[in-house]
């Protein structure tokens, strides 16, 4: 496949959010954007974006780079790639581009980070960046829990939509507060209480909710490790594949900071 | 905890900028109030969402919200209230101004329908246990890459950097009071660079001196750690020989730690 990089136009805004959108659709963590997001973005001066276009003239993905002419910093800040694409064919040409234009306008260090982009250390070292895990950590708290899990209620929906070969109630209850999903051939949805048996309840706490939800904890090995409590007369095997659909393992990636 | 100091916790104000800025330069990096408007104005902070501790009749301490819809997975996004720009003039520190505000703007941001809160932060500050205290979970960390084009040019900007961050630093400027000493990094891939403090300022020495007061020898990749705020331990980076201490008394080496990691708080 031949790729061609290019930077980016004003009216190449809707493409780059379509492509930002289908990206981070399998990830947990992405922030919500629209097109005004990127419209403001490319006005930005000491920002450039470079976009990779195929043959056919179809957008592949795009990187953003940034430099800083008082500090003479470079910066790849954040690099979208089309799913349907092999992500370090499309990235690597792309951040080759705006490293080479960072050395052109003579950059005296290039900075690149990610929080949880894990291809990134297939691409970055190879370019002779060296890499490191830095302290900066992102941190995450539930204030209302009753709100976060009515909020969480339509994912774990979807989730138990698609488990095959299980019906019953399903009970999340978190310090005190609960959700409820029911189950049936024809239908999943989410119930504001019940007092009927439930068939499956996991009991946790925020802090494991919250490292589940986001994807950074495993949950069958936190019911072994007794982090997280299940009631029901499945067996084990059974109660693993319902966690791992309740709370499947997805990367968490953010690349909008605040 | 110090002894208690008479404040209150109101919105932000016009004017407000120009105390922030100065509070802002002194947690995160040089920034005129100017700029910290445009910041507020970009990342759509409103005055109602930014919540400011006041003493003495002046903003001692910060706290902004953003509110950003994240994805959760199966294309739900929920409501997350960005925490940002969490500080405290260095002299009102201590005194749990900044947690009460924190408290404050949490309280704030549930009540306008926001089950969650996040932030960024750095895992070796004194902040970080403030939020860990108020129920903050580290999620993530962040992954680092760095490339070097000009190695000479970026110790010269780090040095400049240093002098500009002292400039707004009032506990590191009282650290630094008599210390007049020069240092030596031997970095094996790049050769000896040199600095020295005096008279309140940081200084590159083109050429090292003859009897530098402490001299540091590691490579490349662990000098980025150290000043690029990367995962490090300094006890076993000399146990492994990744850092070795050529000279200098244990005090001076204190101090020139200090300096590469900038932190200033014990």
């Amino acid at each position: 496949m031949q790729i061609h990089v290019r930077k980016a136009r004003k009216e190449d805004a809707q493409q780059m959010l379509s492509l930002y959108t289908d990206f981070t659709r399998e990830f947990v963590g992405p922030a919500q954007r629209d097109l005004k997001t990127y419209r403001r973005m490319m006005r930005r001066k000491d920002r450039t974006y470079w976009v990779a276009i195929n043959e056919q003239g179809k957008m592949l993905g795009y990187v953003l780079s940034r430099f800083d002419e008082r500090r003479r910093q470079g910066s790849i800040d954040e690099t979208v790639v089309d799913p349907k694409n092999d992500y370090e064919q499309v990235a690597k040409p792309l951040i080759d581009k705006a490293c080479n234009t960072l050395i052109e306008k003579k950059a005296a260090m290039i900075v690149a980070g990610s929080f949880g982009n894990l291809q990134h250390e297939k691409i970055f070292p190879a370019l002779g960046f060296l890499s490191f895990e830095s302290t900066d950590v992102f941190m995450y708290t539930v204030l209302n829990t009753q709100a976060f899990l009515n909020e969480l209620a339509p994912v774990f929906v979807n989730r138990l939509k698609r488990m095959e070969g299980w019906n019953g109630l399903m009970q999340i209850e978190c310090e005190g507060h609960s959700v409820f999903i029911q189950k049936t051939k024809e239908n999943t949805e989410h119930l504001v209480w019940s007092n009927q048996p439930v068939d499956f309840k996991v009991t946790l706490n925020r802090d494991v909710l919250i490292k589940l939800v986001l994807g950074v904890a495993d949950s069958t090995e936190a019911n072994q490790m007794g982090q997280l409590e299940v009631e029901t007369a499945q067996n084990q095997t059974a109660t693993n594949q319902l966690l791992r659909a309740l709370f499947p393992k997805r990367q968490f990636l953010i690349m909008d900071y605040w | 905890m110090e002894k208690s100091t008479e404040y209150r916790v109101r919105n932000y104000k016009d004017g407000d900028e120009i105390h922030l800025a100065k509070i802002y330069s002194e947690c995160f990096e040089p920034v005129t109030p100017r700029r910290l408007k445009q910041w507020h104005r970009r990342m759509k902070v409103l005055p109602q969402n930014l919540f400011i501790g006041e003493a003495k009749g002046k903003p001692v301490s910060a706290v902004e919200m953003v509110f950003k819809d994240l994805h959760m997975g199966e294309g739900v996004y929920i409501r997350t209230a960005g925490v940002s720009g969490v500080c405290t003039d260095s002299d009102y520190r201590r005194k749990g101004i900044v947690t009460n505000v924190m408290k404050l703007s949490l309280n704030n941001a549930e009540n306008t329908g926001a089950s969650n809160s996040s932030l960024y932060t750095g895992l070796e500050i004194p902040a970080h246990r403030i939020y860990s205290r108020l129920g903050f979970v580290d999620v993530m960390t962040n992954h680092a890459y760095v490339k070097y084009l000009d190695f000479s040019l970026v110790f010269t900007r780090w040095i400049r950097m240093l002098n500009q961050r002292l400039k707004d630093s009032k506990i590191p400027t009282r650290r630094l009071q008599g210390w007049e000493k020069s240092a030596a990094i031997e970095l094996k891939e790049v050769g000896t660079l040199a600095f020295r403090f005096r008279r309140g300022h940081f200084e590159r020495l083109k050429k090292p001196p003859k009897k530098p007061d402490v001299v540091l020898s590691t490579d490349i990749l662990t000098y980025t750690k150290i000043v690029g705020e990367g995962v490090f331990d300094w006890e076993e980076a000399v146990k492994t020989k990744k850092v070795t201490l050529k000279r200098g008394e244990p005090a001076d080496v204190e101090v020139l730690k200090r300096i590469l990691r900038w932190t200033w708080e014990d």
